[in-house]
């Protein structure tokens, strides 16, 4: 190995190692997704993958973090926009009690990014009994 | 300067980059953990989380905010030994008072520990709630001595989030 190949090794190790995005769920196309679909702003999305990218470091702590990963690219695949009707009758969203649901044809709305409770299901366990 | 000190030099570069950041979550994650006696991978833990919270806040550009809540807890907070907790709470106070809604046109209470205040018996409670007490140690809990900072740093949230910044996960 030459000299100048020594020279460029610790950086190219340290550059791995500190770029961010390097792998992992593609959390930033999930959070577009589901703040579109939750009615948030940039910010929420910014900080929703902020918030993501922290519990994956925490799973990473706790010897989990494949199980995470393996989690998320189940569930960014799969997850979808829904309307749950609450049940509650109304004529403005005022009346529905909470800023995140709306009154839509006289009853009350909750919107959610979710997936079905069928899908994910070995991903859903192994992490579940990976956190403990 | 030769290939060797090249190299010395590129190695040390990177490890600095590498080295946790002596930032300000770092010091109050220190603080939390000297206190409670946290565990290496529990100081993981809590030092990560307190990162996420960190950039969360920085994502509604509550940057300030969340940097003064944080001077408040590292220069308010203390840790009590005996039950190795970090508190930011100021010690409970029996030093409240509530009319018990009996009258006492003779300056006399029918009750030991009420008290005649113009012409009404009035009960002692911990400061800030309406449990009764009749001594210090009966109030847990007193007011946290970072509120105001609380406050703000949750109106700049809930200001900057068109939902109530759901990812800030930390109960203020």
């Amino acid at each position: 190995m030459t000299t100048t190949r020594l020279l460029w090794a610790p950086w190219i190790v340290a550059a791995a190692l500190v770029l961010p995005g390097c792998g992992g769920p593609d959390l930033q196309s999930y959070c577009d997704d589901r703040e579109s679909c939750l009615n948030g702003n940039s910010a929420d999305v910014d900080a929703c993958v902020a918030s993501f990218k922290g519990q994956r470091d925490v799973a990473s702590d706790i010897g989990c973090g494949d199980e995470f990963d393996t989690y998320y690219d189940c569930v960014i695949g799969k997850a979808s926009c829904r309307s749950v009707n609450t049940g509650m009758a109304c004529q403005t969203s005022d009346q529905c009690l909470s800023a995140d649901v709306t009154c839509s044809g006289g009853q009350c709305v909750s919107k959610t990014y979710d997936i079905d409770s069928d899908q994910c299901a070995a991903e859903t366990h192994a992490w579940n009994h990976c956190e403990g | 300067m030769n290939a060797n000190t090249f190299t010395r030099a590129a190695l040390l570069g990177a490890m600095v980059a590498l080295l946790p950041s002596c930032s300000q979550e770092s010091k109050v994650c220190s603080l939390i953990c000297d206190c409670t006696h946290c565990n290496d991978y529990a100081n993981d833990v809590l030092c990560d989380e307190l990162s996420t919270e960190s950039d969360v806040a920085s994502a509604y550009g509550c940057d300030t905010e969340w940097g003064d809540w944080l001077t408040c807890i590292q220069d308010q907070g203390s840790c009590n030994d005996t039950t190795a907790t970090f508190e930011v709470t100021a010690p409970g106070s029996c030093t409240g008072t509530t009319s018990t809604g009996v009258a006492c046109p003779t300056g006399t209470c029918p009750t030991t520990g009420w008290t005649c205040v113009s012409g009404q018996c009035m009960m002692r409670t911990c400061q800030g709630s309406a449990q009764t007490c009749t001594m210090d140690s009966e109030c847990t809990g007193g007011v946290s001595y970072c509120d105001h900072e609380s406050q703000k740093l949750n109106d700049c949230l809930d200001h900057a989030s068109d939902r109530h910044a759901p990812y800030f996960k930390l109960d203020l």
